[in-house]
C-alpha cells in the first residue's frame, strides 16, 4: 500500500467543483502573495519495499485510483517525506513494510494539479479542530504556486519547514480566518495537536511521473540496493542509492523518525537542506 | 495496561518481503489477550520493553515453538535464509550464530545485507572486507554516492561511538535533542567535518582524531590518508532561505475593503511607475518578504472610510498616503471624522465612477503617482515629507485639450474645489501635463494665485513608451489643501471663491450684503450665490420672454441640478452653476456659451425643461433674426408663437437624438389651419447656439 496516498478518507466530493472552487480562496491568495525563494529541498514520495517491483517493471511512479476524488492521482510531499514520527504504541499500530523514498527534482512540483498544505489523508482528524464551516478546498493552494510559497509564508529556511519549525509571532490579519486557523494547526495552537502530517506540504498529479531525469535519490533498506536490477535502474534515472541499516528500524523508537533522518541527511549531503 | 514481564516469539514479519535478510519477531503474552507485541530494544542486545502492535496482514511467520523472551532481558533476533527454518536466537547466540554464516554462498552476491549483518552484529574483525564490499557496490552508482553513504553509515557510527565509549552518558541535552540534531560527520575535500552542537573540548577533539586514525588503519581502502579532523561549532541553525527578494515597487498599492479581491493590475496604469498593487490582509506578507517601496498609496472609497482609518493603522511606519476616492464632491461629516482618525496624510480624489469597476476606481491614481515619485519640484517648508501641499489634500484634474483659455480651466477647477470644500487661500500645487496645452505654464500659475496659496505650476512629463499615451489626456491637475474643512466655514468660504473666482475671470466683484456688484469697463449687474433651492429669489412677475442677457439678476447656484438651471433660465434671472463663472468672458455675450454648455452636455437627457429652454432660444433666435427657412411656405408668425407658448411641448418634441455637441433638433408639429391643409410634413428645427447667439434653421 502507498502510505503517501492522501485524501482517502475524505468526504466525497467531484473533481471539476473542488477544482473550480478554488479560484479566489483565501488561503490560496495568502500563498500566492508569499515570496518567491531560491533553492529547493525537492519532492518525496515514500512507498513500501512491496511495492518496488512495480516501479522497476514501469520505470513509473503510478497514479492510482482514488475513490475519494474518483480519479486516478499520485501523492508526493515537498521535501519531509510525512509519516507518522512518533509511535504511539497502540495496539492498532502497523508494523508496515520497511519504506523506500524516492526523492525528486522540485520541478516535478510545476506538475501538480493541486497543492495542499497538510496531508489530505489526515483532514478528517484536522477537521475537528477547525472551525465547522471550513472544508479542505479552503486550503488549497494555486497548482501555479510552488510549495516553495508556502514553507516561504510559514517558515525561516527549508530546515525550518523539514523539522516542522514554524515561524512563532507571524502576523496574520485578522480576516484571514483560514491562514490563521492552518498557522494554528501547524504551531500547535489548536485544541488538539497532531502529528507531522499536519504541516507536510502535499503536491497531487494527475499523471503516472515517468523516473528518468526526475529522480535525484532512492532511499531504503541496505539490502534493497543488492537488487541489480534496482541498482541498474537507479543508475539510469541519474540517482544516488542511499541505504540505511534495517535492523534500526525494528526498534519501535527508530521507526517513525528514521526516514526522516535519512532523507534530511540525504538533502544535507546534496546541499539541499542546509 | 501493566508492561507484561514475559513474553512469547510466537512469530516473525519480514519487512521487506524478500527471502533472505532480518526479520522482526512479534510477542504474544500468554494472559489470553491475542494482542500482539514487539520488543523495545535497549542497544542491540537488551529488552526495554514491549509495545502492542497489530498483527501484520502479510508477509510473517508463526513458530511452531515458542521461544520465551523476558523485560531486560536478552533481545531475540530472526533471520530468514532461502529454502531453511526461520533462524531465532537470543542476541548473544544470534551474533555467534550469524557470524559463521557470513561467508554462506547466498550472501556471496548480497553485500549491503552482509554489511546490515556485520555491522548490526558489531562483527568487528569481519568489517574491514565487508564494509569495502558495501563501498564498492554503491560506487557502482558513482565514487561520491559511495562516499556520502559511506560517511553516514560508517564514519559517523564509529565517531560517536569513539566519542560515547568512555562517557557515562551522552553529550550535554542528548536526551531532550536526539542525536542526529547534536552531531553530523562527513569527508569534505579530504578533511572529517565533524558538527557538533556547541563545538568540541580540546579533550574531545583529541579523542575524535584518534579514532579517525584508527578507522583509516581499519578501512584504508575505502577512506581518503592524511585527513585532519575540523571540528564545527553550531552546525545545525537553519540556513536561512535566499529569497528571490524582488527589487521594491516605487509605488505600492493597498487596497482595502470592497476594492480588495479585484484583478491584480490596474489597467492604464504606467507602467514605468513599478507599481506593486496588493490588498491590505497581504501587507504583512509584503513586508515581509520585499524592501520597502518609496511610496504606499493606501486605497478604499469614502463610504469606507472607517475601514481606510483602521488599515491606516498598519501603514503609519511606511512612506504612507491614503487615498480616498469619493463619488461625491461635496464635503461631508465622513471626511472631517476621517481626517480627525487617519495617522496618515491623504488625499481625495472624485472618481465618479467610484469602486464599480476596479480598473476606472483606481486609474486616477496615475497622476499621483507621477506628483509623487516622478516630478521633480522644488521643495516648500510647509509640505508635508511626501511633498504634498498639507497633511489631507484633494486632487482634482481637468481636461485641458477643451478649454478655450487658461482662466476657463483653471475658473472651472477652482469652482469644484470649493464645492469639495477647499477654502480660499488654500496651498496648493498646480502640475500641467506635457506637451501642454498652448497657454503658457505661469498663467496657470498666475491664475490660481488668485483663488489659492500655490506656487509655479510643475510640468509632468509622460513618456512617450507609456502604452496609456495615446488614450491619455492632457490635463491640468491640481492638489489642494483640504484641512479646515468645518461646515460652519463652507458658507463663507464659497462666497470668497466666488468673489475670487469672478477675479480670476476678469471680473471685479464687490460683495453687498448678499449680493455681489459684478462688473467690467463696460457693464455691470447683480449676483446672487445660492446653496439650497429655497434661497432662490423670487421672480417678480409674469414674464413675456427670458431674460437670457437682459437678466437683472445672475443667480449662482453652488449645488447646481441641471433641471434647475433650465427652468430657471427661461425665466426673468440667469441661473448659472459655479462652474460656469469660467465661461462668462468679460466684453462678450457670454450667456449664450452658458446656456450651450446647459443644454448641450454630452450626458444631456432630452428632459422637459431642456425642451422648453431649448424653444425659448428657438423663438430667441426669431427675434433676434438669426434664423433662416430652408424651404418657403411657413408663417413664421405661427412658429414663433408654438415656441413662446408656455405649454409648447403640445407641438415640439426632440427628434430622435436630437440633442448633439454641436445643435439641437426640435420637431415642430403646427397646430393645423387653413394655410397649412397640404400634406406637406412639419417642420424641423436645427437651432446652434454660438459663442455670440443662436442660430435656427428652419426646414
Amino acid at each position: 500500500m502507498d502510505v503517501n496516498c492522501g485524501a482517502r478518507d475524505l468526504f466525497r466530493v467531484r473533481w471539476s467543483d473542488y477544482v473550480a472552487g478554488m479560484v479566489g480562496k483565501q488561503f490560496g491568495k495568502f500563498i500566492h502573495a508569499a515570496p518567491a525563494i531560491s533553492g529547493g529541498i525537492g519532492v518525496t514520495h515514500v512507498t513500501d519495499c512491496a511495492n518496488l517491483d512495480g516501479v522497476l517493471a514501469s520505470g513509473k511512479l503510478e497514479k492510482r485510483w482514488c475513490p475519494v476524488f474518483e480519479k486516478d492521482l499520485l501523492y508526493f510531499f515537498y521535501g519531509r517525506p510525512a509519516y507518522r514520527s512518533k509511535w504511539d504504541g497502540g495496539a492498532t499500530s502497523n508494523l508496515g513494510y520497511a519504506r523506500m523514498c524516492f526523492i525528486l527534482r522540485d520541478e516535478v512540483a510545476d506538475k501538480a494539479a493541486r497543492i495542499l498544505p497538510f496531508d489530505s489523508g489526515g483532514y478528517k482528524h484536522y477537521q475537528r479542530a477547525f472551525h465547522h464551516t471550513l472544508d479542505i478546498a479552503d486550503f488549497d493552494v494555486e497548482p501555479a504556486d510552488h510549495p516553495r510559497k508556502i514553507v516561504a509564508a510559514f517558515y525561516e529556511s527549508f530546515a525550518d519547514y523539514y523539522w516542522m519549525q514554524p515561524a512563532l509571532g507571524l502576523s496574520i490579519p485578522l480576516s484571514q480566518t483560514i491562514v490563521d486557523s492552518y498557522y494554528k494547526l501547524i504551531t500547535g495552537g489548536l485544541k488538539e495537536t497532531f502529528d507531522d502530517r499536519c504541516a507536510a506540504i502535499e503536491i497531487q498529479l494527475e499523471e503516472s511521473l515517468p523516473l528518468t531525469g526526475e529522480v535525484i535519490g532512492v532511499i531504503g533498506p541496505n539490502s534493497m540496493f543488492d537488487d541489480p536490477v534496482l541498482m541498474d535502474q537507479i543508475i539510469a534515472w541519474g540517482a544516488e542509492p542511499r541505504g540505511y541499516q534495517l535492523p534500526r528500524m525494528f526498534n519501535p523508537a527508530e521507526i517513525g523518525g528514521r526516514l526522516l533522518d535519512e532523507v534530511a541527511r540525504f538533502l544535507s549531503d546534496r546541499g539541499y537542506l542546509a | 495496561m501493566t508492561e507484561p514481564l514475559t513474553m512469547k516469539a510466537v512469530g516473525a514479519f519480514n519487512p521487506t518481503a524478500r527471502p533472505i535478510g532480518f526479520l522482526q519477531p512479534l510477542f504474544a503474552g500468554g494472559h489470553g489477550d491475542n494482542q500482539t507485541y514487539i520488543q523495545r530494544l535497549e542497544g542491540w542486545s537488551r529488552i526495554g520493553g514491549f509495545d502492542a502492535v497489530a498483527w501484520p496482514e502479510r508477509d510473517t511467520v508463526t513458530f511452531a515453538d515458542p521461544t520465551a523472551a523476558t523485560l531486560g532481558g536478552e533481545s531475540l533476533w530472526a533471520f530468514q535464509f532461502p529454502d531453511e527454518p526461520l533462524l531465532l536466537l537470543p542476541w548473544e547466540d544470534f551474533r555467534t550464530a550469524m557470524a559463521g554464516r557470513t561467508t554462506d554462498a547466498v550472501l556471496a552476491d548480497r553485500p549491503l545485507l552482509l554489511f546490515d549483518i556485520v555491522q548490526t552484529l558489531g562483527l568487528e574483525d569481519q568489517k574491514p572486507e565487508t564494509f569495502d564490499r558495501a563501498f564498492h557496490a554503491y560506487a557502482r552508482a558513482g565514487r561520491a554516492a559511495a562516499e556520502r553513504w559511506r560517511d553516514k553509515e560508517i564514519l559517523e557510527p564509529r565517531l560517536l561511538d569513539a566519542l560515547l565509549r568512555d562517557a557515562a552518558r551522552a553529550p550535554s541535552d542528548s536526551e531532550a535533542i536526539p542525536i542526529r540534531h547534536i552531531f553530523q560527520a562527513r569527508i569534505v575535500d579530504g578533511a572529517v567535518r565533524v558538527a557538533m552542537r556547541g563545538g568540541a573540548s580540546p579533550a574531545v577533539s583529541m579523542k575524535l582524531e584518534r579514532a579517525y586514525r584508527e578507522i583509516l588503519t581499519r578501512f584504508p581502502d575505502i577512506f581518503p590518508r592524511g585527513g585532519r579532523v575540523e571540528i564545527e561549532n553550531a552546525p545545525f541553525t537553519p540556513a536561512p532561505f535566499k529569497q528571490e527578494t524582488p527589487e521594491p515597487a516605487a509605488v505600492t498599492v493597498v487596497l482595502v475593503g470592497k476594492l480588495c479581491n479585484r484583478q491584480l493590475t490596474i489597467p492604464g496604469l504606467d507602467p514605468r511607475s513599478s507599481t506593486e498593487i496588493l490588498d491590505i490582509d497581504d501587507l504583512p506578507m509584503h513586508r515581509r518578504r520585499v524592501s520597502q517601496s518609496q511610496l504606499y498609496l493606501l486605497v478604499g472609497t469614502q463610504s469606507e472610510w472607517r475601514v481606510l482609518a483602521a488599515a491606516a493603522e498598519q501603514l503609519s511606519d511606511l512612506p504612507a498616503v491614503a487615498v480616498m476616492l469619493t463619488v461625491s464632491s461635496a464635503p461631508l461629516l465622513r471626511d472631517v471624522e476621517f481626517q480627525g482618525v487617519s495617522p496618515l496624510p491623504s488625499v481625495s480624489i472624485f472618481t465618479p465612477s467610484g469602486s464599480r469597476e476596479h480598473g476606472d476606481a483606481l486609474r486616477p491614481l496615475q497622476p499621483l503617482i507621477d506628483i509623487l515619485i516622478h516630478t521633480e519640484r522644488p521643495r516648500k517648508p510647509v509640505m508635508d515629507r511626501h511633498g504634498l501641499p498639507a497633511r489631507h489634500n484633494l486632487l482634482l484634474r481637468a481636461d485641458v485639450r477643451t478649454a478655450r483659455d487658461a482662466a476657463e480651466v483653471c475658473c472651472r477647477l477652482g469652482a469644484r474645489a470649493l464645492r469639495s470644500g477647499i477654502r480660499p487661500g488654500a496651498r496648493a500645487d498646480v502640475f500641467i501635463e506635457r506637451p501642454s496645452h498652448a497657454s503658457p505654464l505661469d498663467d496657470y500659475g498666475r491664475l490660481f494665485g488668485v483663488l489659492f496659496a500655490s506656487g509655479y505650476p510643475t510640468q509632468i512629463d509622460v513618456p512617450p513608451s507609456a502604452p496609456t499615451l495615446s488614450r491619455r489626456l492632457r490635463h491640468l491637475t491640481l492638489l489642494v489643501e483640504r484641512n479646515d474643512m468645518g461646515p460652519r466655514h463652507v458658507g463663507d468660504h464659497i462666497i470668497e471663491g466666488v468673489e475670487r473666482l469672478f477675479a480670476m475671470r476678469g471680473w471685479q466683484a464687490k460683495r453687498e450684503g448678499a449680493h455681489f456688484q459684478v462688473s467690467d469697463e463696460h457693464r455691470q449687474f447683480s449676483a446672487i450665490v445660492v446653496e439650497r433651492k429655497e434661497e432662490i429669489p423670487a421672480e417678480e412677475g409674469q414674464l413675456a420672454r427670458p431674460g437670457f442677457g437682459r437678466a437683472p439678476l445672475l443667480v449662482i447656484h453652488v449645488a447646481a441640478r441641471r433641471e434647475a438651471l433650465l427652468i430657471g433660465n427661461r425665466g426673468e434671472y440667469c441661473h448659472i452653476a459655479l462652474d460656469d463663472i469660467g465661461q462668462m468672458r468679460p466684453g462678450t455675450p457670454w450667456i449664450w456659451p452658458v446656456l450651450r454648455r446647459q443644454l448641450m452636455i454630452p450626458s444631456a437627457r432630452p428632459m422637459l425643461a431642456a425642451l422648453r429652454l431649448a424653444a425659448a432660444i428657438a423663438a430667441e433666435a426669431i427675434r433676434l433674426d438669426r434664423y433662416e427657412l430652408l424651404s418657403e411656405g411657413w408663417s413664421m408668425g405661427r412658429i414663433l408663437s408654438a415656441l413662446e407658448a408656455k405649454d409648447c411641448e403640445r407641438f415640439l418634441d426632440f427628434a430622435p437624438n436630437g440633442i448633439t455637441r454641436r445643435e439641437i433638433l426640435l420637431h415642430l408639429r403646427l397646430p393645423q389651419s387653413e394655410e397649412a391643409a397640404d400634406d406637406r410634413p412639419d417642420p424641423i428645427l436645427r437651432l446652434r447656439i454660438d459663442d455670440d447667439g443662436p442660430t435656427l434653421l428652419i426646414d
